[in-house]
Formats: C-alpha cells, sequence, structure tokens
C-alpha cells in the first residue's frame, strides 16, 4: 500500500478536487509537501519480452552514439528516438544446464545457471529452474521494502499468449531459486485481480431484468402461502442491482480502469487485442500506483504464436529455424518483429501521453521500459548480442543514443538496473560475470 | 437453553394454581389440569403460543408420565402437586390427548423450497452430464493403469517399456529404475484411470517427489491441477483442494518424470473431507478412464438442518451471491466448452445453429419442462445478437438458467399445477432418488407418453435406482442416520490407547461404509439384517489392533469380510466405528453411546436436555466405573426423565471401551451390564448387554417406523404428513416382517412421494 497516494488521494477529496486537476496542482505548488520534497520522483519498469531471437540485420543500427538510425524493425521506434537507448555487444554468458532456449529466457532476468533437472531441450543437458532471483523481482523486493515506494502490488507480471505450462522456457521472472512467478494471462484475470471482478458483475446485472420478470411469473402461479420466498427472493435481485451497479470493488481510484471487451477469448488469433488490453491494465495499474515493476511476455521463449493478422500462417518458432537464404521465411521475421515493435511504440506512446501523477512531465519520463529477447539469433540459436532496446528516462541513464556494451556480460547491465533505483548491489547473478561493476549508462 | 424457557413458563403457571389445589379424595384430573397446566399447555393439551407452544404428545408410558408431573411438576417446588394429584392429572392428559397426536395434526403440505447445496451441486454436474454424458464406470478394475516409458535424450515417452495396474502410487525407486530393465537414468510413467469417492465435499490432493510430475483430477478445461514438470531433483510435495462430488468417478491421471535426477521415487496421497492425510487407497482407483465432469468449486452456505434433514427454506443475501457465483463460475465454463457442449467446431457452417439449440435444451434441462415459443424467443433466441460473440451469448442463458426460480424451486410446478401431470412426477422422482433433475431418458419417455402408467414410471424407477446415483444420495442419508455426516473422525487419547492412531479410525470408518454399501446393494438386506450386522469389513490394520488373525489372501482393497462374531459384536451399534466415535478420548462415553442407541436402535424421541451438564472426569472418585459416574450425574429428577433411558441403553454397552475393543472388567472390577428398561409400551425389561438390546430392537417396531419417517424427510426435504399416498406404519410393519429389503423401501418411499396426487392413466 502506497500511503503518500493514499494520503493526497483523501487530501484532494477533502479540497473537494477530483483526480483530473492533479498534474497541474502538483506542477502548481508544493501542496503536499511529503510527495514532491521528501520523496525522489517515481521509478518504473517495464521489461517487454518477444521470443526466437531477432533478424540482427534489420534490428541494430549500423553507428553509435546519438545519431542511430532506425531500420526496418526499429523504425516505428523512430518517434521516440530521443527517449531511446539501445545496447549493443551485450551477451547472456550464463553456461551450464539447459539448451539456449531455456537459458536465454529463465537466464535473461536472473544471471545465473540453472540447477541441474529433468528438462530436456533441444540440446546441451536437461535442466531445472533457475538458481535465482530475476531483476525485476528483486527490484520489487527493493522498493516494497520501504514505506515511501511501496505499492499494492509491486510488481505485475502480464502475459499475452503464454501457454498454460510451468517450465523454463514459459517463465522469465522467478523470487528466488526454483521460484518461478506466473504471468497473468488472460486479460480478464488480469482485471478480476486489478479492479475485481467488473464483468461478472456486468454479466450479471445484464440478466437481472429477466430473472425479475421471472420471479413474478412464477410467483403469480402459486398460491398465496407459498410466495413469501419470492418475495424475499424479488428482494435480494434488487439488492445485488444496487450493489453491483456500483461496478469496480475499489473506490478512489485516480483513473478508472480501461473498458473491457465484452467476451475476448484468449486464443492465438487475438494476440493483437489481448496484447493492447494487457498494456491499457498496465499503464492504467502504474497511474492507480498499484505497481511500480512490471513484465509483459508475449508467448514464451520457443513460442508458436500463428501471426495470421500479419498474414503469416507459420509458426513463429519454426520460422525461426529458417536458415538467412530463405527469403520468405527472413521477410515474415522482420515482420514479426516489426509488429513487435508496433507493440512497444503504442506502449510507450501511451506512457507519453499519460501525464505522471503528482509530478511534472509523462510517466515515459519516470518509467524506463526494456524490450528485449531470449536469443540473438533465431537459427543460430546464439546468446550473444541480445536484444536490449531501452526507452524512457526513468531510471536516469543516458537516453537517445546507441551504445557498445563491449561483449560485457548482461549480468553487468542487470546490476546497472539496481544501482539505478538506489539499490548498489555488488553482484546480481553469478559474481563472476558481474566483473567491471555495473555499466557505465549515464 | 431453549427448553428451559418453557419449564420456567410452566413453573409460573403451577404456582397460580397452587392456591386452589384441591384436598378431595379421588381428585379430578381434568379439573386439577385446568387449574395447574392449561395456561401453558393449553385446555386441550395444544400449547400456547410464548408458553409451551408445543402439543403435549409423547410416547412416555404412564407410569412414567405420572412418575415425572410427581418429581419435577412444578420443578421448583415438586411438592405442590403430588401423589393422587400427579397421578390424576397424568391419567387425563394421558388418556385424553397424549397418546393422540393425530388431535393436533395441522393440515401438513408440501411447502415451497430453494434448492438444497446437494440438489444444486448435483443438478449444475448433470446439467452438463447431459450433454457430454454421465461418467459410469462398467466392471472395471480397481487400480491405475500405469505406462513405463524409457525417455532417451528427452523428457517424453520414448519407447514403451511396459503396462501394468498399479493399486496405490507409493514408490520408492532410489536410484534404480521403476521396472527391471529400464533405463534407470531416465524413464517416465504415466498413471491414468479414474477416482471415485465416497462422499462429497473438499479433497486436498498431494503429491511427493524429487522427480517431475503433473497431477489433473477431472481437469476438463485449462492446465493440471499441480504442474511440476521441472525439478532440480529435491524431494518435495505439491498439494490442491478440489470440491468433488461423492459416488461419481473422475479422470485422474499422473504423470511422472526422471530425469537424470539422482533419485526418483514418488506418491500420491489424498485427505478426504472426513480424514487423514494418507496414500490414496486403491478401493478408489479404477483402471477405466472416465471423461470430465463439471463439478462447481464455489462455496456455498449451509443449509437450514434444525429439523433433523437439510431443506432450503431460507434465503439470504449470502446464500443469494454465492449461488450467483456458482452459476458465473458455471455459465463462464459453458462458454469455453460451447463447441463441445454442443457437437459442433468454429469451422461447422450451422455452428450457430448448433449452439442454439445446445443453450435452448440446456434451458429446459434446468427448468424440468418444455419451453413455450414465447419463452424460447425472450431466454434464447433474444440473448443470440449479431454482434454479440457467441459464447457471451451462451454465458448469459446459462446464467439466466442457473439463477431463474424455475431452477432453483424445483417443487414450483407442483405447487402451481392443480393436477400434477408426468413432468412433476418426474421432476420429484430425481429429486427424490438423485438430488439431480430429470435425465435425457426422463423427458423422453414424457415426450412419448410413456410415463404415465403406473408400470411406467415403476419401470423408470427401477432404472433410477440402479443408478450410481441412488446409492450416493441413500449413502448420505446413512451418513446423517448413523451421526457420521460432517463429524470428524473419532480422536482419543494417544496416551491411554497409543495405537488408536487416525489411520485406524479411518479404516474404521471406511469398514461400516463399505459393509453398508455392499449389504444394501449387493445382498439387499432387511431391516432386522441391517440392525444384526452379522459381517464386518476388516483390514489388516483393524485385524491387528482388535487381535484378530487376518487372510493372506486378501484382495486390492485390503478389506475383507469376517464374521462379526469373531469380533464378539451384537449388532450394529456395536461396530467399533460407532462406540469409538461416541466415546470421550480417555473413556468410553455411556451417554453418547445411550442417545445413539435409543434413537437410532430403538427409534425413540428424546429432547434437548433442559441444561447443557458437562462430564468432567475430574469431578469422579477416580476409582468408580464410568457407570458410577454417570449415575451420580444425571440423578437429578429433571434429567432422569431422558437419562433413566439414556442412561439404560449406554451402560449395557460398557463392555466395550472407548476403541470399540472388549472388555469385562474394568480396573479389576467385573463389569456389571445389567439394566432396567423402560420401553415405549411402558413395559419394564431387564437388558443384560448388547444382544439384549439387539433382540428388543428385533421385537420393536419402533426403530422401523422412526427409520421410515426420517429416509423420507431426507428423500424429499419434506415431511410425509404433507403426502397422502404414503401409510409410513404399514411400510415399517412390512420392513419390520421382512418383506421389504432396504433398498425396496427406498423405492418405495421413492415412488410413493413423487406420484403424491399423481392420476395413473389406466
Amino acid at each position: 500500500m502506497n500511503f503518500n497516494s493514499i494520503n493526497r488521494r483523501s487530501a484532494l477529496k477533502q479540497l473537494g478536487l477530483s483526480s483530473l486537476s492533479l498534474p497541474i496542482l502538483s506542477q502548481s505548488a508544493n501542496l503536499f509537501a511529503e510527495e514532491t520534497s521528501t520523496s525522489a520522483p517515481k521509478q518504473r519498469l517495464i521489461v517487454m519480452f518477444s521470443p526466437n531471437g531477432t533478424i540482427p540485420n534489420q534490428f541494430w543500427p549500423e553507428t553509435m552514439g546519438d545519431d542511430f538510425e532506425h531500420k526496418t524493425i526499429l523504425k516505428p521506434l523512430e518517434p521516440f528516438h530521443d527517449q531511446m537507448l539501445i545496447l549493443r555487444n551485450l551477451h547472456n554468458k550464463v553456461k551450464g544446464d539447459g539448451d539456449n532456449h531455456m537459458r536465454g529466457m529463465s537466464c535473461l532476468l536472473t544471471g545465473i545457471e540453472l540447477f541441474p533437472g529433468n528438462v530436456m531441450g533441444g540440446g546441451n543437458t536437461p535442466s531445472g529452474w533457475p538458481k535465482g532471483i530475476s531483476i525485476d523481482r528483486e527490484i520489487c523486493k527493493h522498493l516494497q521494502s520501504k514505506e515511501e515506494t511501496r505499492t499494492r502490488f509491486g510488481a505485475l507480471h502480464f502475459g499475452v499468449g503464454v501457454q498454460d505450462t510451468a517450465d523454463p522456457w514459459t517463465r522469465m521472472s522467478y523470487d528466488g531459486p526454483n521460484k518461478p512467478v506466473t504471468p497473468l494471462t488472460d486479460p480478464y484475470d488480469a482485471y478480476r485481480k486489478l479492479y475485481g471482478n467488473v464483468r461478472e458483475k456486468k454479466q450479471v446485472r445484464s440478466i437481472l431484468d429477466d430473472l425479475r420478470g421471472d420471479l413474478n411469473k412464477v410467483a403469480n402461479q402459486l398460491p398465496e402461502s407459498d410466495r413469501k420466498l419470492l418475495i424475499e427472493h424479488s428482494e435480494l435481485v434488487d439488492r445485488m442491482d444496487k450493489e453491483y451497479a456500483d461496478g469496480s470493488s475499489l473506490t478512489n481510484l485516480v483513473a478508472q480502469p480501461p473498458e473491457l471487451p465484452e467476451g475476448l477469448r484468449n486464443q492465438n488469433d487475438n494476440l493483437p487485442q489481448l496484447g493492447r488490453l494487457q498494456i491499457d491494465m498496465l499503464v492504467n495499474s502504474f497511474v492507480n500506483d498499484f505497481a511500480r515493476v512490471a513484465t509483459l511476455q508475449y508467448t514464451k521463449s520457443v513460442g508458436q504464436a500463428k501471426m495470421n493478422w500479419l498474414d503469416i500462417d507459420d509458426a513463429h518458432h519454426t520460422l525461426s529455424h529458417e536458415p538467412d537464404k530463405n527469403k520468405q521465411a527472413y521477410e515474415k521475421l522482420v515482420r514479426i518483429n516489426t509488429w513487435f515493435a508496433e507493440e512497444l511504440a503504442y506502449l510507450l506512446k501511451k506512457l507519453e501521453n499519460t501525464p505522471e501523477p503528482g509530478s511534472k512531465g509523462s510517466m515515459l519520463d519516470h518509467t524506463l521500459v526494456i524490450w528485449t529477447n531470449e536469443l540473438g539469433k533465431g537459427n543460430s540459436h546464439t546468446l550473444n548480442d541480445i536484444p536490449f532496446v531501452l526507452a524512457g528516462n526513468g531510471f536516469g541513464f543516458r537516453m537517445g543514443r546507441s551504445l557498445s556494451c563491449e561483449n560485457s556480460a548482461h549480468n553487468r547491465f542487470l546490476l546497472s538496473l539496481a544501482h539505478a533505483v538506489g539499490h548498489p548491489l555488488e553482484t546480481f547473478g553469478n559474481p563472476k560475470l558481474c566483473q567491471g561493476g555495473p555499466l557505465n549508462l549515464s | 437453553m431453549f427448553w428451559g424457557r418453557y419449564y420456567q413458563r410452566l413453573l409460573f403457571a403451577l404456582i397460580l394454581g397452587a392456591s386452589s389445589m384441591s384436598l378431595a379424595n379421588s381428585p379430578n384430573g381434568e379439573k386439577l389440569y385446568a387449574e395447574h397446566c392449561a395456561e401453558c399447555h393449553g385446555e386441550k393439551g395444544e400449547g400456547v403460543e410464548n408458553e409451551y407452544s408445543k402439543p403435549l404428545v409423547g410416547e412416555w408410558p404412564i407410569t412414567k408420565l405420572i412418575h415425572y408431573v410427581d418429581k419435577t411438576m412444578p420443578d421448583y417446588d415438586p411438592d405442590l402437586v403430588k401423589g393422587k394429584e400427579a397421578d390424576a392429572i397424568s391419567r387425563f392428559l394421558y388418556e385424553s390427548f397424549y397418546k393422540k397426536p393425530e388431535l393436533f395434526q395441522k393440515d401438513s403440505k408440501v411447502q415451497l423450497a430453494r434448492l438444497t447445496n446437494r440438489q444444486y451441486r448435483q443438478s449444475v454436474t448433470d446439467l452438463f452430464g447431459q450433454f457430454e454424458g454421465h461418467p459410469t464406470l462398467i466392471n472395471s478394475a480397481r487400480g491405475l493403469k500405469g505406462k513405463y516409458y524409457n525417455a532417451e535424450g528427452m523428457n517424453k515417452r520414448k519407447k514403451m517399456h511396459a503396462e501394468q495396474v498399479d493399486s496405490i502410487i507409493r514408490f520408492n525407486y532410489r536410484d534404480k529404475a521403476a521396472l527391471e530393465g529400464m533405463n534407470p537414468k531416465k524413464f517416465s510413467v504415466y498413471w491414468e484411470g479414474s477416482i471415485l469417492p465416497r462422499e462429497s465435499g473438499w479433497y486436498e490432493f498431494f503429491v511427493k517427489s524429487p522427480n517431475g510430475f503433473e497431477l489433473s483430477v477431472n481437469q476438463s478445461e485449462g492446465g493440471p491441477l499441480i504442474d511440476e514438470k521441472v525439478t532440480a531433483g529435491t524431494l518435495r510435495e505439491e498439494r490442491a483442494k478440489l470440491f468433488l462430488l461423492g459416488g461419481r468417478p473422475y479422470p485422474i491421471r499422473l504423470n511422472y518424470f526422471k530425469f537424470d535426477d539422482p533419485n526418483a521415487s514418488i506418491e500420491l496421497s489424498w485427505k478426504t473431507p472426513i480424514g487423514e492425510k494418507e496414500i490414496i487407497p486403491a478401493e478408489y482407483f479404477y483402471t477405466q478412464v472416465v471423461p470430465p465432469s463439471f463439478v462447481s468449486q464455489q462455496k456455498l452456505p449451509p443449509d437450514d438442518a434444525s429439523h433433523g434433514y437439510e431443506r432450503g427454506i431460507q434465503i439470504d443475501s449470502t446464500w443469494d451471491e454465492a449461488t450467483t457465483f456458482a452459476a458465473l463460475e458455471a455459465s463462464i465454463f459453458a462458454g469455453k466448452r460451447m463447441d463441445r457442449l454442443a457437437r459442433t467446431n468454429e469451422k461447422d457452417e450451422s455452428r450457430k445453429q448448433k449452439i442454439t439449440t445446445f443453450t435452448k435444451q440446456f434451458l429446459q434441462y434446468a427448468f424440468r419442462e418444455k419451453l413455450s415459443d414465447e419463452e424460447i424467443e425472450r431466454y434464447v433466441h433474444s440473448k443470440f445478437t449479431d454482434n454479440a460473440p457467441l459464447h457471451i451469448s451462451v454465458e448469459k442463458i446459462v446464467l439466466t438458467a442457473l439463477k431463474s426460480p424455475r431452477f432453483l424451486y424445483p417443487e414450483w410446478q407442483a405447487l402451481a399445477k392443480k393436477e400434477k401431470d408426468s413432468s412433476v412426477v418426474a421432476t420429484r422422482l430425481a429429486l427424490y432418488f438423485w438430488d439431480s433433475i430429470p435425465d435425457r431418458k426422463l423427458h423422453d419417455v414424457i415426450d412419448r407418453n410413456q410415463f404415465s402408467k403406473k408400470p411406467h414410471i415403476e419401470g423408470q424407477v427401477r432404472r433410477m435406482l440402479d443408478d450410481p446415483r441412488s446409492q450416493a444420495k441413500l449413502n448420505d442419508f446413512l451418513l446423517h442416520w448413523l451421526d457420521m455426516k460432517n463429524k470428524e473422525l473419532p480422536s482419543l487419547s494417544k496416551k491411554v490407547f497409543p495405537n488408536f492412531s487416525p489411520a485406524l479410525a479411518l479404516d474404521l470408518r471406511r469398514s461400516l461404509l463399505r459393509w453398508i454399501e455392499n449389504s444394501i446393494w449387493e445382498q439387499m438386506i432387511t431391516w432386522p439384517q441391517f440392525l444384526e450386522m452379522k459381517t464386518i469389513e476388516v483390514n489388516e490394520r483393524i485385524a491387528s489392533f482388535y487381535g484378530l488373525s487376518y487372510p493372506d489372501d486378501a484382495n486390492t482393497t485390503g478389506f475383507v469380510e469376517m464374521n462379526a462374531s469373531y469380533l464378539k459384536r451384537q449388532g450394529l451399534h456395536t461396530h467399533p466405528y460407532l462406540l469409538a466415535s461416541h466415546s470421550y478420548p480417555e473413556e468410553s462415553s455411556p451417554i453418547h453411546r445411550g442417545v445413539f442407541t435409543a434413537r437410532k436402535i430403538l427409534g425413540r424421541t428424546l429432547r434437548p436436555p433442559t441444561e447443557a451438564v458437562s462430564f468432567r472426569n475430574a469431578d469422579f472418585d477416580p476409582n468408580w466405573t464410568m457407570r458410577q459416574k454417570v449415575t451420580e450425574l444425571t440423578k437429578a429428577a429433571n434429567c432422569m426423565s431422558c437419562h433413566d433411558q439414556i442412561n439404560s441403553t449406554g451402560f449395557v454397552l460398557e463392555n466395550f471401551d472407548a476403541t470399540g475393543r472388549n472388555r469385562s472388567e474394568i480396573a479389576g472390577v467385573p463389569l456389571d451390564l445389567k439394566v432396567e428398561y423402560l420401553d415405549s409400551e411402558g413395559i419394564e425389561r431387564t437388558l443384560n448387554g448388547s444382544q439384549d438390546l439387539l433382540s428388543h430392537a428385533l421385537e420393536s417396531t419402533k426403530p422401523a417406523k422412526s427409520f421410515v419417517d426420517e429416509l423420507f424427510k431426507h428423500l424429499a426435504k419434506q415431511p410425509v404428513q404433507s403426502y397422502h399416498a404414503i401409510d409410513t406404519s404399514k411400510l415399517s410393519e412390512m420392513l419390520q416382517n421382512e418383506q421389504l429389503s432396504l433398498r425396496d423401501l427406498y423405492f418405495q418411499l421413492g415412488f410413493l412421494g413423487a406420484s403424491d396426487g399423481f392420476s395413473f392413466l389406466k
């Protein structure tokens, strides 16, 4: 629970001000001292994942520095050029058990080896879960440990088309050794977790008029003496109607929940809409300060989404195995990865358009978004050159450039994330891979 | 407490009358009654609202009644009405109304009631079952089928090594292979079959292994119940809870993977609603795989059970909300599974039409009758609009169906219709035998006009009785009748009875239930045979505790049937489970045993105590026997009005200790089992041990009558007086004379109750 925001909200309420006037208010005067003077600006982290490697030629800018160019895949992100940081030559150097898809996924945010185990992948030795916590959960734990940064959930994990299985290919967040965190893949489940069972209540209300009619009809056919129970029942219906009319079980929201369309099924063809819904809820949960950390996981490592909406009938992972010379496959993979970039752009745009509650600027100014992948390249299964595209100013990194990390282990990057939120860990994940300390990204 | 109030009022009435007490030689009972008693009991014993509101009727013999009035009325000063006056008052009321309950019988009729929780759950499950089929086990062998695979190179099944039936899942392979000749490093086993729980309630499943595993129990949508495929080889136990309806099979599957881990072992346990965690015994497993069924996982508030049976006479917002959530849960399930339910798929051109038909049938089954065209338009077609996704329409219709009074108040048609028609009879039969809705077959025979002649209906009843749901319902009643429903296992002092483990208690419970199922449904026993319980089911643990020799050739379930006399039993009431569950942790409890035997085995009615007195062992001389302690505790006249009965029927069982083991002495003092028992006819009998008690129960007509009344209430959730066609006296006589088996009685009560008021076609 974030006590600051509660205080602020109740204070606002007393003043009779609506949440709409929030940004203006905070900008105009230091009315709420505890918000603006004693606490540092909010820092938020989003990790977005898409699977099966990228197409390096169409992804990485040729030039380093401020003037990097946006190739096909990163084209949709061009409007955010100044807020972007592209980390090149950064490798996942975690070795040991598990195939590259498994280590690529499960060591991506943990930076530590997998336990030996029983899950056998396409190569290498079988493995189990990773031996340590992931950076998103580590940062969440750090923020939750302090009253001024504590929120209702701490972290939220959204999935888009993530299969109903628990294995090292399907999980990237971990609460510790052997502790996978399951993402919320059905937006309706996510909605219920965040705002209560609004959809169900709406559905129930939609049939209450019929029910009233039915109760009357049945009661009228019964002898007088048998109607008592049905009359009581009608009263209960009215009561429920009134209670459910309030909708959300949460009051005092800074921002109302996004509109949830009726009956969107959690299946392949709906991935685009499902993803957008999850993004909308993610941003809304940030506005309401339910959490400061979030992950957004599209399918899974080895994910087999069939992107019909891009006129691609092949399954993603299968396609990613095709050699570079298969031009058709190559072109489809570029389209797939570009689509993910478009989804990221949607998220960034949304953050940019959302004024930071209680502070200056936009929410993007207070958030760091990382777009990543378990592999550098699909058909080589390399764990070198893992895509790390950063956007947003939340972590105080110097943005608007492409930077070579000089073949560092990605642990050093994970370490710099911790440092950026005031959590100066000496190592993260495998200590040997942290040599040189956090990357200097400022 | 509740009763105490009446007595206080009665006292008050007697004080008022005291001044004008007659002093004549032969007192006039009628006059004395009017003076002393009528103010609270009514002029004709009808009772007085806010005083003693119940009619003054009962089953005591006159001698006892006189004694009671003499000793206790008024109880603040029992001297006020004494001797001849007490005699005269008692005789007057005894003759005039005490033995004539019919004088006070109000015109009783069937009351509108909602579905009870059991009825609700059963009905919802069967609604989906109408479309996906009711899972049934056909002569299936016990145990689970295990498919053993070598898993070379991949953690997927590679080559099947063997297939065998395993009776329980508790294996410790250590560093060896599951079976000889298999690769000890990499193998997997896939067990599958069905599980048939006996009782309804929450079941918790546990899997313990250092290797990978996945457990599914009745999953039809979504992933497994427990997903632990990934492992680092460390031993761990995972658990998950599930609500299951008793008497129905569910598919169960356990996938197990050993892959390079140093050790291999696996255990599959559960904790049943009343029970202790244990390895799931073989008797619950069957090799046949049945399809999954929908079972609501929603918690429902308890039903009213103030009259000794569950009935749906009350509704409140908690119930409304709980059933709404349950309806939502079912509607979401229907939406997800609509293609299977409607036997169509996304490519089917007539998909929408098939789904519409499905929802229409769903409604008709839920409402238990055909819908008019207007109703179909309103409930079904209006919900399918062009822009709404199909599954949303399905959800809405299912929600409407399950929230509707037509579904929730099943007897409404019976009350609304002047003439009871076939669908009323079918609705009642399904409720009375299954706690559920009429199945497809019943709808079919009604449609074909083959459900209006008596033989037609009787034929359907015979079919319904063979359905496992009928057995499950009778089981549910017997659990209640035997005081076992929702009651924890007896827990005896570990210090005094170190070997009476919870596992033994669970086995004893199973022993009793297995015997009941087998004897009623296979042996078709009669009422006297039921009370006699000539055989007892024993497994190794029971045999060892009670000092019996256990045969080597026991079947997979581990239970064998033995002559009850080997265990020195004299009737159902001496089954060790019943004795142990009516005991204190360290001692037998003649009071608990006495109440149970008096009520159930002898069919006597007992009122709740005027004031609750708890038994504290420490209050008594430690050298006293239990009999001495209880006699002392209950010696007050007020207590003795009931305890004369209770104590005597409890004391005769004192040759069984708290565990139900035989004993002939306590601390070196030989037991005295002899008691004087005043029967319901007023005859004083000497009973010397449980055999005498059994013999008396077999002679008396009371026990059978009380059993018949209780069973009917449980079937219909209405008192039997509300039905005209049922002569319970005649039925209990037939039961007593062995003209009816217990199964026949069930048939008769259900049939007569359901067809009450129906004019059979000749």
